[in-house]
């Protein structure tokens, strides 16, 4: 025996709002919409009527209800009666909301079901453009319904009233229900207006849709729009943007705008604020703009996107891909554009989001020239930037960390070389692509480079610091670095640490190896890094007064405490902690420098 | 020498299994120092974040507002330093610190409003829901005792559910909570029953609330 399937309202509206909305407060968006799809399909038969969408809360005997008007199509009989089966089929609700009658329907009843999120019962009184008398359907939450016929004379077009569920009273407050329609609605092409209680006023009816998005409106001119998009996305999105850049794909029937952030944020993909034919259809929807554009919150509206069945986020169908590259190229256009000139917007954003600027670069190579022409960067000649450097110099010489960069910068600007720190995120990526750009030189700065341009000192000539040197070689032998004497600006440095790259891939290797000599049968044996050089080298400024007194002393306990206190500052110097048993020695060599003073002291 | 990525990862998880308290606290305060100084960078927000954790359930609330000003900074200065789990924790720990403002007498109204004002614009301009921010400030007008309680209350429960708010049945016993310590029990019992989820502290909040609007003269079944 063949029988129908029962369904259960309250079961249905309870996964309708835990798993398929976001939350209750989208019966208001489910309501204006079959408002404002009621009178999109009235005005096609009858452009000249009104439009207009009215919301209020009213007190009744069973407390508040929830009352909204509208001027459209209105239902007949028939109409009304299929609401229910609608219910069953309306699935079939189509993303372009067509303005012929039969979509209409098809939506209405979906709409209907959103509203049991908050209500028990729902009343629906209409009069269909078509004729015939006023209907009224009453529905309630454990899914039966009353149609009858309505006496009086209604004008066109349908009045939903709901009454609140006992658990969410909270949804059937004026001001609620305005935040919410506004939210929504403020961009419908329809007069949709709440009534709000003022104080002292009683209630006043209060507009919450504007004629026009606000990018679409007619301004004076380009600063009396900028100063109105500003204070829009102020109210609207919460923040005063740097600025905005306008996007239009006619194609896929979108405009809008993207707002550019105040401040940086950490890498991430964006989600945006998206309307679809004016209606709002989430403010935090996924996947609108390319993951690399999280400098900028986007507001836009289309027609030909595909919302998912919640309609609060976008299908990721291949429409929105293409709209995603097409946005991610205008996006890029404008950078290219505005950021090349001197524009107070430019700097701002060079300011602010110079690090999604550099993550752009590393995929993109016009982005790319863009950041080597525009992007100032730290270098020992002040703030430069690379095509300036690389210009001026026919190479671009670098550190890949920013503590490399300490360790030479005041030498490096002592002895005019111009050395740029790309120690910053993204930097080294932007270098190496710089590097297979035809017309780039780029190079990484070693240690040898430093102390080749360096002056040799006087002493090497003479060979009057011979047995000191030797000495100071042999007691930091045991730390892997070497020890040389040169002369250089500024003397306030008296010794510089400079690290080997090779050296220090040396020292790791030596160290595998002497932990597992027998590893893969010697394998890393047959590893040789270069071993010209010792992993680093402290190099002692003959020019610096204590270097001179070092390289002077004769006891040997006040020679092994001066060096090290030397070799320790030069560490600290490049921005390396001190280990533990640095800290000893430091302490001990400064022990044994206080006592020599002490000793030397006058009894 | 500093510590690696691996070990400050390994220093911090093992924090992470102490139970709350003074111990828990002076470990992520030390360990916080050492990053702090000689790095790694990339591990400080984690540090942070961990150490306001450690200072919020051992009772040490106002220690955690000079943590997170600092963590705020930090995000502000250095966003590249937040992996995406960071930048997570940030904008869920900020209830935690918001839900001590009434705690400390010391706050100012005006401070208390201020911290709640940035509060949302920094959700706002990550382009987050703002709920737990319309909780936050309700709590705050609530236990301060402030005239606009109630429509702070209207207002949160009306902002779109989002990931950054507490569960469904915190949601209840916050309410449950708010009308029982506002004298108002037949308000808390309408709420109340309606409280059908468990978590960590539900349904032994709402109950106990319950038990105590059910108890006062005016709601106590006659029979």
């Amino acid at each position: 025996m063949t029988e129908r399937f029962q369904v259960d309202m309250a079961g249905l509206v309870d996964v309708l709002s835990r798993h398929l909305y976001s939350g209750p407060q989208v019966f208001v968006r489910e309501l204006l919409q079959n408002a404002v799809d009621a009178i999109a399909a009235r005005r096609a038969l009858d452009p000249a009527a009104e439009a207009t969408v009215r919301i209020r809360i009213v007190a009744s005997d069973e407390g508040p209800v929830l009352e909204v008007v509208d001027t459209g199509i209105g239902l007949t009989a028939d109409d009304a009666a299929e609401l229910l089966s609608t219910i069953g089929r309306s699935s079939k609700r189509e993303p372009q909301l067509g303005t012929g009658r039969e979509q209409f329907i098809g939506q209405f009843g979906i709409g209907m079901l959103a509203a049991f999120m908050v209500a028990d019962r729902i009343e629906v009184a209409s009069r269909s453009h078509h004729g015939g008398e006023p209907v009224q359907w009453i529905g309630r939450a454990d899914g039966t319904f009353d149609l009858t016929g309505l006496a009086g004379d209604l004008p066109v077009g349908t009045k939903v009233r709901l009454h609140p569920r006992a658990d969410a009273d909270h949804w059937f407050d004026p001001h609620t229900v305005a935040g919410l329609a506004a939210d929504y609605g403020s961009l419908l092409p329809v007069d949709v207006a709440v009534a709000v209680p003022v104080a002292g006023a009683g209630t006043l009816w209060r507009r919450i849709s504007a004629a026009a998005p606000p990018w679409a409106l007619a301004y004076a001119n380009e600063s009396d729009r900028e100063a109105a998009l500003s204070s829009w996305c102020r109210e609207t999105l919460g923040f005063t943007p740097i600025g905005h850049i306008d996007l239009d794909l006619p194609l896929v029937g979108l405009d809008g705008v993207a707002f550019i952030l105040p401040q940086a944020l950490p890498p991430g993909s964006g989600s945006h604020r998206v309307y679809v034919k004016r209606m709002l259809l989430g403010a935090r929807v996924d996947g609108v703009l390319p993951d690399w554009a999280f400098f900028v919150r986007a507001v836009v509206d289309t027609t030909a996107l595909t919302p998912t069945a919640s309609r609060e986020q976008l299908h990721a169908d291949e429409i929105l891909l293409a709209t995603r590259d097409a946005l991610g190229t205008r996006l890029k256009r404008w950078a290219i554009d505005t950021l090349s000139e001197q524009h107070p917007i430019a700097r701002a954003f060079l300011r602010t989001h110079h690090l999604a600027l550099r993550a752009l670069a590393t995929t993109d190579d016009d982005l790319l020239d863009l950041v080597s022409r525009v992007l100032p960067y730290e270098t020992t000649d002040g703030h430069r930037t690379l095509a300036e450097i690389a210009a001026r110099d026919g190479e671009l010489v670098y550190t890949s960390t920013t503590e490399a960069y300490q360790r030479v910068a005041s030498v490096a600007r002592a002895q005019g070389l111009t050395v740029v720190n790309a120690g910053y995120v993204y930097d080294t990526a932007i270098v190496d692509r710089l590097r297979r750009r035809a017309g780039w030189i780029t190079r990484e700065l070693t240690s040898n480079e430093i102390y080749h341009s360096l002056e040799a000192a006087e002493s090497e000539r003479t060979g009057e610091h011979l047995a000191a040197l030797g000495r100071a070689q042999d007691l930091l032998a045991e730390r892997d670095v070497d020890v040389l004497i040169r002369r250089y600006e500024p003397e306030t440095v008296p010794a510089l640490l400079l690290r080997d790259p090779e050296g220090e891939r040396r020292r790791d290797l030596d160290a595998e190896r002497a932990a597992t000599p027998h590893l893969w049968a010697g394998l890393l044996d047959a590893i040789d890094e270069p071993r010209t050089a010792r992993s680093r080298s402290l190099v002692l400024n003959e020019r610096s007064p204590v270097v001179r007194l070092l390289l002077q002393t004769a006891e040997p306990e006040v020679f092994t405490a001066g060096l090290h206190a030397l070799y320790l500052s030069a560490v600290m110097l490049a921005g390396d902690g001190l280990g533990t048993r640095d800290i000893t020695t430091l302490n001990h060599s400064l022990s044994v420098l206080l006592a020599s003073a002490a000793a030397a002291e006058p009894a | 020498m500093p510590l690696t990525p691996a070990d400050a990862e390994h220093a911090l998880a093992e924090i992470r299994r102490m139970p709350y308290g003074t111990a828990r606290t002076a470990a992520a305060e030390t360990l916080t120092r050492e990053i702090e100084a000689t790095g790694p960078a990339s591990t400080l927000p984690e540090a942070l974040l961990d150490l306001v954790e450690a200072y919020t359930f051992s009772s040490e609330g106002l220690r955690a507002f000079v943590t997170f000003a600092r963590l705020l900074r930090l995000h502000d200065e250095h966003p590249e330093s937040f992996t995406e789990g960071d930048t997570r924790n940030l904008y869920w720990e900020y209830k935690w610190v918001a839900a001590d403002l009434p705690v400390f007498p010391e706050i100012t109204v005006a401070q208390a409003q201020a911290f709640l004002d940035d509060m949302h614009r920094r959700f706002a301009l990550a382009g987050l829901g703002t709920r737990s921010v319309s909780m936050s400030a309700f709590r705050w007008a609530w236990q301060a005792g402030l005239p606009h309680a109630d429509r702070a209350l209207e207002e949160w429960l009306a902002t779109p559910r989002d990931e950054y708010e507490d569960c469904a049945a915190c949601t209840v016993g916050h309410q449950v909570d708010f009308f029982t310590s506002t004298g108002r029990p037949e308000e808390a019992l309408h709420r109340g029953l309606g409280q059908h989820g468990t978590c960590n502290l539900e349904p032994t909040r709402t109950l106990h609330a319950l038990a105590l609007a059910t108890s006062t003269p005016a709601t106590r079944p006659a029979h």
